[in-house]
C-alpha cells in the first residue's frame, strides 16, 4: 500500500502533505499538552515495523503483512498511535526506500492517519458490546478506508492514467479481502490485552475538544475549493465517462429532492454549494445518532 | 510462518548496515542538508515530466553520482529492479491505449526516482537524517521518536522471533489455519505487552536523567564537496529545462 515517488501528481502529493502537516502537527500538540508518555509512541513504533514483518499464511499458498494503524491507535490513543504510525511511515521510506518520498505525506495520510484515527473511533463506539469485535472491525474498516484514499489519490493524479472507477475498486476489494487477516489479528491483540492488562486501554479516553469542531467547520468551509479543484483537473465522475462513451442517457425513476446536487430555479452553482450543506448537516446527524446509540 | 518472516526480516535487514557498505565516496561527504534539498530536487524533478529525454538526463546523472558515490551498479540494480518490473506490470496494459511511450516514460520516472531515494539511503546514516530534520525545525518529539523506532527495531525484532520460536517449539502437530491466526494473536498480544512495558521502563530512565529532550546536530557546512553538488544540481536542472 506504500505508494511509491512517481504516480502522484505534484499538486496531489502537496495536497496531502499540508493535510497530513496540520493532522501530525494538531497530535505533536495534543501529545504534548497531555503529557502522553511519547517514548512508548517511538518503541511501539519499532514493535510495529517488527510485527508488520510477520507472514501471516492465507488460503492459497500466499501471505499478507499487518499494518498495525488501528493498533497503534488503541494501544495509545489516536493522537501517539499517529506519531508511532508516521515514524514507522518515515524509516520505511528514508532507510529502506519502502514508498516515495514524494508521496510520504499521502502514505502517512493513508496508513497513519485514516487508519489510526478510523480505527480508534470504531473500536471506542464497539469496545463496551466486543471486545474481539470492536478490534476486529477497527482493523478490518481501517486498513479498507486507507486502502480506498490510496486509490483515490492514485486515480485523481494525471499522471497515473487508470482512472478512480478503476484505481478504487481495485485497492479497496483487494485491501478489504487481505483486511480481514489485519481485523483477525488486532482483534486477538486487543482481546488478549483486555483480558491481561485491561488498564492499558482504559486510559485512552480522548475528548472532542473545540479544535476538532473547529478544523471540521474549516474543512466544510473549504469544501468549496476541492470542488474548484476537481474542476481545475478536469474530473467528472467515472460512471458519467462511460455512459457517454456507449451512448447511454440516464432515465431516474425518482429525481430525488435535489436531482444531480442542484435546487431546481437556483443557480446552479450555489444550488450546489445549499444541497452540499445540506448533506454535511444530514451526514453528520445520522452519524452522530448511530455513534450514540452504539457507545450506549 | 518462521521461514518466510525470518526471509523477509533478513532481507528488511539488510538495508541497516547498507550505509556501511558504502562509507566513502562523494555524496557520503556533502552535508546531509544539501544532500536531502538537492535530492529532492532530482526527484522531484523526474516525476514532473514524460519527456523521455528529460527522464534519461536525470538518470544518468544520477548513475553518474552512484559511480562518484562508490555505489555499485550491481547493488543499485538489485534495490531497484523489482519494483520497477511491477510498475512496468501495472502501466502495460495502457500501452494498448496510450501507447507504449508513456508505458516507457512512467516506469522510467519510477526507475530514476527510486535510484534517487537509494542513494539517499545508501550514502546517508540515519542519525545524520534525524539532525538534518532538526535543522528543517521537524518537532523535536517526532524527530526523537524516530530515533527511538530505529534505536529499537533490532531488540524489538528479536523478541518477536523469541516468542515465535518458543512458541514453534511447543508445537505437536500441524496447525489450521485459524488456529494459526489465533495463536498468532496470542504471541502478538503478549509481545505488545513486553513491548508496552519496556516503553514505560524507558521513559521512567529517561525521568531519572533528567527527561531533557535535546538532539545534537552538526554545524551547517558549506565546503567544496557542497558546492560541487549544487553545481552538480544546477546543471542537471538546467540541462533538463534545455531539452
Amino acid at each position: 500500500m506504500h505508494i511509491p515517488d512517481g504516480y502522484l501528481d505534484m499538486n496531489i502529493a502537496g495536497l496531502f502533505y499540508l493535510l497530513t502537516a496540520i493532522v501530525l502537527g494538531y497530535s505533536i500538540y495534543r501529545v504534548r499538552r497531555e503529557k502522553v508518555n511519547w517514548t512508548l509512541a517511538g518503541i511501539t513504533a519499532s514493535a510495529i515495523f517488527a510485527a508488520q514483518m510477520l507472514n501471516w499464511p492465507i488460503p492459497g499458498g500466499t501471505s499478507a503483512h499487518f499494518v498495525g494503524g488501528a493498533l497503534a491507535g488503541i494501544l495509545l490513543g489516536p493522537y501517539a498511535g499517529c506519531i508511532a504510525m508516521a515514524c514507522v511511515l518515515i524509516v520505511q521510506c528514508l532507510v529502506f526506500a519502502d514508498g516515495g518520498i514524494t508521496a510520504l505525506g499521502a502514505n502517512i495520510w493513508n496508513m497513519g492517519i485514516v487508519d489510526v484515527f478510523v480505527g480508534y473511533y470504531i473500536y471506542k463506539a464497539l469496545e463496551r458490546r466486543n471486545m474481539f469485535l470492536a478490534g476486529f472491525l477497527a482493523g478490518w474498516i481501517g486498513i479498507t478506508l486507507g486502502a480506498i484514499f490510496a486509490g483515490l489519490e492514485i486515480g485523481l493524479s494525471s499522471y497515473f492514467h487508470y482512472s478512480v472507477a478503476i484505481t478504487v475498486p481495485t485497492m479497496g476489494i483487494w485491501h478489504a479481502l487481505l483486511g480481514i487477516v489485519e481485523g483477525v489479528i488486532t482483534g486477538s491483540i486487543v482481546n488478549y490485552i483486555s483480558t491481561t492488562r485491561p488498564d492499558l486501554l482504559e486510559a485512552k479516553e480522548v475528548r472532542v475538544g473545540k479544535a476538532v469542531w473547529i478544523a471540521l467547520a474549516v474543512l466544510i468551509a473549504l469544501s468549496p475549493v476541492f470542488a474548484y479543484l476537481a474542476e481545475l483537473v478536469n474530473y467528472s465522475e467515472p460512471l458519467e465517462n462511460v455512459a457517454k462513451h456507449l451512448g447511454v442517457s440516464e432515465h431516474p425513476l425518482w429525481e430525488g429532492i435535489l436531482p444531480d446536487y442542484t435546487i431546481p430555479g437556483v443557480n446552479p452553482y450555489v444550488g450546489t454549494l445549499i444541497s452540499g450543506a445540506i448533506g454535511v448537516i444530514v451526514v453528520l446527524a445520522i452519524a452522530t445518532v448511530i455513534t450514540r446509540a452504539v457507545a450506549r | 510462518m518462521i521461514e518466510k518472516t525470518i526471509k523477509t526480516a533478513t532481507e528488511y535487514f539488510q538495508n541497516f548496515f547498507s550505509y556501511d557498505y558504502h562509507p566513502k565516496g562523494f555524496l557520503q561527504s556533502v552535508d546531509t542538508r544539501v544532500k536531502l534539498v538537492g535530492m529532492i530536487v532530482l526527484i522531484v524533478a523526474s516525476v514532473t515530466t514524460f519527456n523521455l529525454g528529460k527522464i534519461l538526463a536525470i538518470l544518468f546523472s544520477s548513475l553518474i553520482i552512484s559511480k562518484l558515490s562508490n555505489v555499485s551498479f550491481r547493488d543499485l540494480v538489485s534495490r531497484v529492479w523489482l519494483f520497477t518490473l511491477f510498475t512496468f506490470l501495472i502501466v502495460l496494459p495502457l500501452a494498448f491505449v496510450e501507447g507504449f511511450e508513456y508505458v516507457l516514460a512512467f516506469t522510467l520516472r519510477v526507475l530514476t526516482a527510486i535510484v534517487l531515494l537509494q542513494l539517499i539511503v545508501l550514502t546517508t546514516p540515519f542519525n545524520e537524517l534525524l539532525y538534518a530534520m532538526r535543522s528543517f525545525k521537524i518537532p523535536e518529539i517526532l524527530v526523537f521518536s524516530l530515533g527511538l523506532t530505529y534505536r529499537y527495531i533490532h531488540l524489538m525484532f528479536s523478541e518477536l522471533l523469541r516468542i515465535l520460536i518458543a512458541m514453534e517449539s511447543r508445537r505437536i502437530k500441524k496447525m489450521r489455519y485459524r488456529e494459526i491466526w489465533k495463536e498468532g494473536g496470542k504471541i502478538l498480544g503478549s509481545f505488545f505487552l513486553r513491548v508496552y512495558e519496556k516503553g514505560e521502563n524507558v521513559q521512567r530512565a529517561m525521568s531519572l536523567r533528567g527527561d531533557r529532550i535535546k538532539f545534537y546536530s552538526k554545524p551547517f557546512k558549506f565546503g567544496i564537496e557542497e558546492a560541487l553538488f549544487t553545481l552538480l544540481v544546477v546543471f542537471v536542472l538546467v540541462w533538463w529545462c534545455s531539452l
